[in-house]
């Protein structure tokens, strides 16, 4: 009825999966859910990785998995300072909306001692 | 909007029930029916024994992400949007389990639903008057945004299936690759490796300095 799970299967969830998260940073005014969209794209390409890793790579190879391992710290590591300016952007400016950010009060001038 | 994104919710719950509950049925049909007149074999429940249950296992996953990834692209409640992103991270994880790196699934689970979206929920928690729940998450650019999407997304199917991939057919047992993964991380990927710690000293270092609010008599102390 349906057919077994292949290369193809997977290519094409991560595919939606893509376009998803590229429709959500192309859409989306607020930061956070800009980021949102950009783990989306990071998911998709480490299922194709990862896929790639089990149906085309030489049977004892990791090296896919191990790109998509890469990936994932990568992803943290973006997501922990992508947040970070975020939160200071927000504690600056009380906005995070990325079409009005151009009009939001200048950065206040730290205070000199 | 969010009505659709509701919507979307109630489909991939929907389909997820409806994948376990032909699970279920699966099982229970396709073992050996003692006294059972077998003249059914033609009833559309019992075709679907004919599917291997981790197939069908697969396609719940494929729903549960898909499903979950729509719902963070369009839902206008940036909360909905975080949670959703669960059912997306946990059912690629599962998807990764399913191609022999039951590592990264797991990796998957700390990392991007233990760190990711705890981050991110609190982001969305600390940036926002919680009263405003209405319209936090508006749209911008909706019909161009969609157009360049359906086409990525033809052209990205289009490659995804037409391409004559040259995959294996002589794929092996699902083995766990932990420890394969651990003897490369020290042989042939140990500069990245060391990259990678010193990268995640300095994110950790660099969010803290960040985020920090210099107090005034904070200052006034150090200098």
């Amino acid at each position: 009825v349906l057919p077994s799970i292949g290369l193809n299967h997977y290519l094409v969830v991560s595919a939606v999966l893509f376009t998803l998260g590229f429709v959500c940073v192309l859409t989306r005014r607020n930061a956070v859910a800009l980021l949102m969209g950009l783990e989306l794209i990071l998911n998709a390409a480490n299922l194709n990785f990862v896929a790639f890793n089990r149906y085309i790579a030489p049977p004892d190879a990791v090296s896919g998995q191990m790109v998509a391992l890469f990936g994932i710290v990568l992803a943290a590591a973006e997501a922990a300072v992508a947040l970070a300016i975020v939160l200071a952007l927000y504690q600056n400016t009380r906005t995070i909306d990325l079409e009005n950010l151009h009009e939001a009060p200048e950065f206040e001038p730290e205070p000199t001692a | 909007m969010k009505r659709l994104g509701r919507a979307l919710g109630l489909l991939a719950t929907a389909l997820a029930v409806l994948g376990i509950l032909a699970i279920f049925v699966a099982r229970i049909t396709s073992g050996p029916a003692p006294g059972a007149s077998g003249t059914h074999r033609d009833h559309i429940l019992l075709e679907a024994a004919q599917v291997p249950l981790t197939d069908l296992l697969w396609y719940g996953l494929a729903a549960i992400a898909i499903g979950s990834a729509m719902i963070t692209a369009f839902s206008r409640n940036i909360i909905y949007a975080g949670l959703a992103l669960l059912g997306t991270f946990g059912a690629v994880g599962g998807m990764f389990i399913y191609l022999s790196a039951d590592f990264l699934g797991v990796v998957q689970l700390l990392v991007y639903i233990g760190g990711i979206l705890v981050l991110i929920l609190f982001a969305v928690m600390l940036t926002h008057r919680i009263g405003d729940t209405d319209l936090n998450n508006p749209v911008v650019n909706r019909a161009a945004s969609l157009g360049i999407g359906a086409g990525l997304l033809g052209l990205l199917l289009f490659v995804a299936i037409r391409m004559p991939w040259a995959a294996r057919d002589d794929l092996g047992p699902l083995e766990p690759t932990v420890h394969k993964l651990g003897a490369a991380l020290i042989q042939d990927y140990f500069l990245p490796f060391q990259l990678a710690a010193v990268l995640l000293l300095a994110i950790l270092v660099g969010a803290v300095v960040i985020v920090r609010k210099a107090r005034p008599e904070e200052r006034r102390g150090e200098t």
